[in-house]
């Protein structure tokens, strides 16, 4: 059975498979994953959620924690990538919440931040983080690692 | 579930008020640089579209000078590490 992101067509039923030239769209395709995009700065959500719907990630946005929070419990997503500094409920905050959680807390975390204190980066894999990288980053590196954190852990 | 945002929004978009020194200048500078690495980036990966030779090539320099850029910045504003870190009392460490 061929299975796709629910919001695209099927490539290869139209034979246009072999004409794609982006790296993440031919091995990653089928992916059914949903990824949470937890981030206040539009523009960087809205080119995060193209480049991962590229690479065949269902995608979720949240412009603040607290709505991130309510689409963790909601969507449970596959993954989410978490900006620290958020409106209405921070990063860590929601990190705290989270891990109240036992089914939530499980749910691998990488964390995308313009922060600059060193602290941060400690305080976030204490927390559980798996990934943490800081802006600007390329968004390739990011798609990879949120394919190399779901494939592998 | 909640929409991905589908445009930008100026007025929701300013991250730094130019009447205000921000609070921590390599966080404030690191935002609108990374929104001209990612954009860049789709660019010059044509998932916006396909590109000519030439104007991927430009893009290429636009992301190689911008990753310069973030770098220069890092070593111009990076602040002192703290000598100390407070834990905020909501918060129970793992």
């Amino acid at each position: 059975m061929i299975v796709t992101n629910k919001n695209k067509p099927d490539l290869r039923v139209h034979g246009l498979l072999e004409l794609l030239e982006v790296e993440e769209s031919l091995p990653n395709y089928q992916r059914l994953e949903t990824v949470l995009v937890v981030e206040d700065q539009l523009e960087l959500q809205r080119a995060l959620s193209v480049r991962l719907e590229a690479a065949g990630f269902e995608v979720v946005c949240a412009s603040d924690g607290l709505s991130a929070l309510q689409s963790v419990i909601s969507i449970e997503p596959d993954l989410i990538i978490l900006d620290l500094d958020l409106p209405r409920l921070k990063g860590f905050k929601l990190l705290h919440r989270l891990s109240l959680e036992s089914h939530l807390s499980e749910v691998p975390t990488m964390v995308l931040t313009g922060s600059s204190n060193p602290e941060d980066e400690f305080r976030a894999l204490k927390w559980g983080v798996k990934r943490y990288l800081r802006k600007p980053t390329s968004l390739r590196k990011v798609t990879n690692e949120a394919i190399q954190l779901l494939s592998h852990g | 579930m909640s929409p991905c945002s589908s445009g930008v929004n100026p007025a929701k978009s300013a991250v730094v008020d130019s009447n205000q020194e921000p609070a921590d200048p390599l966080h404030a500078a690191r935002k609108p640089l990374a929104a001209i690495v990612a954009f860049a980036e789709l660019l010059h990966d044509e998932l916006a579209g396909p590109l000519v030779p030439l104007q991927k090539e430009h893009l290429g320099v636009i992301l190689e000078r911008a990753d310069e850029l973030g770098d220069l910045l890092v070593g111009l504003l990076s602040p002192v590490a703290p000598t100390e870190t407070k834990q905020p009392e909501w918060e129970d460490e793992p």
